[in-house]
């Protein structure tokens, strides 16, 4: 092969792989009002399950507004469109997306990512703009009262195990001693401040904290070094799903016979399959089986929209999401404006939103000093022979 | 601290190091006669452990002929990739670097499209746990370790004594005088692709039951496998054997003595043996 045909297949291999990797998505007809909202998830990277997972839950309610003429701001109808951006769960990225949302889409309300670090990066940018940034991520300093255009729309492991831990306490008064398990990053650092400090509030003396680095597979070092102070439960709150369910079959394998706990959303048939059905029985976690006890209609609704949309099986991860847009839909046609402080005024005020989950408020003002944190019930289950039981539904109360 | 923990601390690093010398070795052996960094190691890595879920949980295959197939798959796909991607750019090493950059991004995200990001798991074929002298060893570790102690002995053992080995090791040391000899690059080059590949499928395939397979796996395989061929010397199959036991041990060890910051140490210990002998501990300047 010549110098020149070589440097001609480098140009065509560098193009198809450009194009396969950033083809477009088609928008809509030009006459149509359209509203752009920007989404930065991580959609690609290993905490992509919970990016792709609030793609799925919002696409559901940017279809369903579209399906009946689009959003009412004041008479005007404007249908939904959303720029996806990937912050691969990195702060870099995410400012990037941010920059280009603001200042080449000109969005006004963005939604936003699990990703703490992206978050505190993005905010810079959103909050002298005034746009209206719904967040995801746990860290506590992500609300504050010099960040008023930022509202956080999922319950924390602060607010859900504010909410679980009383819960265990009544449910299995026998246990003692706690050992928390997180990653090693802002996310996992925060989750472990919240998880130390309801167990504490709790009675629980907590025997061991370890973090562990994102990517880990093989907990076994980790597990034989926990093992050794013998806790009566291990919470993992901050990992993912899959961490949790290897952490839970290798934690087993190493002869545990304590419980484990995690304030976290599961999908129960998947977890099953990784940890194995027998060392799964019994995990505590903070999944709603959307088929079960304890559901709303509005819950029923969406496992219906999601599995004509998507196809079995349902995956009880995207729920919470749907919040992000159900919420500012309401926000926007309450306050019948597309002007974010108008809306972020309209939020501020409204104390009764309908959701999926039933009725909701926006509560933290003596917590982060300021409300902005999204308040809905609390679900716990526990896995029994491989299906999620819901054992019971709370209120969280902040300290 | 009992006699039977410190014993578990080293059962425990001799099998997370023989995960990484399955995903290193065949990253290695590229590099040994390639002289490329083929960062889409990883992503054949992840592949071979589709591959494996695939066959046994849609197609019904028992777990070993599982193994075999996705070698097999992985050693074809892996040639087809060399011969549409590196070959055009042999012997440019900053082009194969950016097209394996490339390659990598790319069949991540094609496995993000096709597989989906869920989390699945391959159905332990050999489950439950034996108990030595109050060490925990699962079976499936088991044998993984005794798999990747074959799979490693008869590779250092093909390159060593087979005729092909032999022109793998005359290209690697220096390609030019190897072709006046007769051999043919390319041929030894499509060979070793597809011997690399399907180790990866291997480990892949073997890793797939013990953890979980998703389109991600690939990207932290490869970060492993790049701290563990530099510390064991670039190139050097019994340098990916030193180096990812060496790792392996440092970790656990680490895990319990030092805690949070075991993951530093993998990078440490790469700042070590560059300091005292830049060429690795089993490489050749």
């Amino acid at each position: 092969m010549t110098k020149v045909n070589r440097n001609l297949w480098g140009m065509v291999c560098g193009v198809f792989l450009c194009v396969s990797i950033f083809l477009p998505v088609a928008g809509f007809p030009a006459t149509e009002k359209v509203l752009k909202i920007g989404a930065i998830f991580p959609l690609s990277g290993r905490a992509a399950t919970w990016g792709l997972a609030a793609q799925k839950a919002i696409t559901i309610k940017q279809e369903e507004v579209n399906a009946k003429g689009g959003l009412d701001v004041g008479g005007e109808r404007y249908k939904i469109e959303i720029i996806w951006e990937d912050d691969k769960y990195n702060a870099a990225a995410g400012r990037m997306a941010a920059e280009k949302l603001v200042n080449r889409d000109r969005v006004k309300f963005i939604l936003g990512t699990q990703c703490s670090a992206s978050i505190l990066a993005i905010q810079p940018i959103t909050e002298p703009n005034k746009i209206l940034f719904l967040v995801n991520s746990y860290a506590k300093e992500v609300l504050s009262v010099d960040k008023p255009y930022s509202f956080r729309m999922v319950l924390t492991s602060n607010e859900v195990l504010q909410a679980m831990y009383p819960w265990m306490k009544k449910t299995y008064p026998q246990l003692k001693t706690a050992a928390l398990i997180e990653p090693n990053d802002a996310s996992g650092w925060s989750i472990e401040k919240d998880c130390k400090r309801s167990a504490e509030q709790n009675g629980y003396q907590v025997v061991f904290s370890q973090f562990y680095e994102r990517g880990t597979s093989d907990f076994y070092p980790l597990l034989n070094k926990l093992l050794v102070e013998k806790p009566d439960f291990i919470d993992f709150t901050g990992a993912p799903p899959g961490d949790q369910a290897l952490i839970v079959k290798q934690v087993r394998e190493l002869g545990y016979k304590g419980k484990t706990f995690a304030g976290t959303t599961i999908n129960p048939v998947q977890f099953c399959k990784i940890a194995g059905m027998e060392n799964a029985e019994g995990h505590i976690n903070n999944t709603h089986d959307l088929l079960g006890s304890y559901t709303t209609e509005g819950q029923k609704k969406y496992h219906g929209d999601y599995i004509a949309k998507y196809g079995e099986p349902f995956d009880p991860v995207t729920p919470k999401y749907h919040l992000y847009l159900d919420i500012l839909v309401q926000a926007i046609e309450k306050s019948g404006s597309l002007d974010p402080t108008v809306v972020k005024e309209t939020m501020e005020k409204v104390e009764d939103w309908k959701t999926i989950f039933g009725p909701a408020k926006f509560g933290g003002q003596d917590y982060y000093g300021i409300k902005r944190q999204i308040l809905t019930p609390v679900y716990i289950s526990e896995v029994i022979g491989g299906k999620l039981v819901n054992r019971g539904t709370t209120m969280p109360v902040l300290p | 601290m009992t006699f039977a923990f410190f014993t578990q601390v080293l059962v425990n690093g001799l099998m997370l190091g023989m995960t990484y010398v399955l995903i290193a070795s065949g990253f290695s052996l590229i590099y040994g006669i390639m002289r490329l960094l083929n960062f889409a190691h990883g992503e054949f890595y992840m592949l071979g452990a589709f591959a494996t879920y695939l066959l046994c949980e849609r197609l019904g295959l028992d777990y070993f002929t599982a193994i075999a197939l996705s070698m097999i798959i992985m050693a074809i796909l892996g040639v087809l990739v060399y011969h549409l991607f590196f070959r055009p750019f042999r012997d440019q090493h900053d082009p194969s670097l950016v097209i394996a950059l490339a390659i990598a991004m790319l069949i991540g995200g094609l496995g993000l499209l096709i597989f989906g990001d869920e989390d699945k798991s391959v159905p332990s074929p050999f489950p439950g746990v034996i108990k030595v002298l109050g060490v925990t060893l699962s079976m499936e570790r088991i044998v993984v370790i005794i798999v990747a102690i074959i799979l490693m002995a008869t590779l250092t053992f093909y390159i060593k004594y087979s005729r092909m080995g032999q022109a793998m090791r005359a290209v690697s040391q220096d390609r030019e005088a190897a072709a006046l000899q007769g051999i043919g690059v390319n041929s030894t080059f499509t060979l070793c692709m597809a011997i690399s590949s399907a180790l990866a499928g291997a480990a892949g395939a073997l890793l797939a039951p013990l953890f979980f397979v998703n389109p991600f796996i690939g990207m932290h395989a490869v970060l492993k496998a790049l701290i563990v061929v530099v510390i064991g010397g670039l190139g050097s199959i019994p340098g990916a054997i030193a180096g990812g036991l060496l790792l392996g041990f440092v970790e656990s060890i680490g895990n319990t003595f030092l805690g949070n910051i075991t993951e530093m140490l993998g990078f440490v210990l790469v700042m070590v043996v560059l300091m005292f002998r830049p060429q690795g501990l089993f490489g050749y300047e």
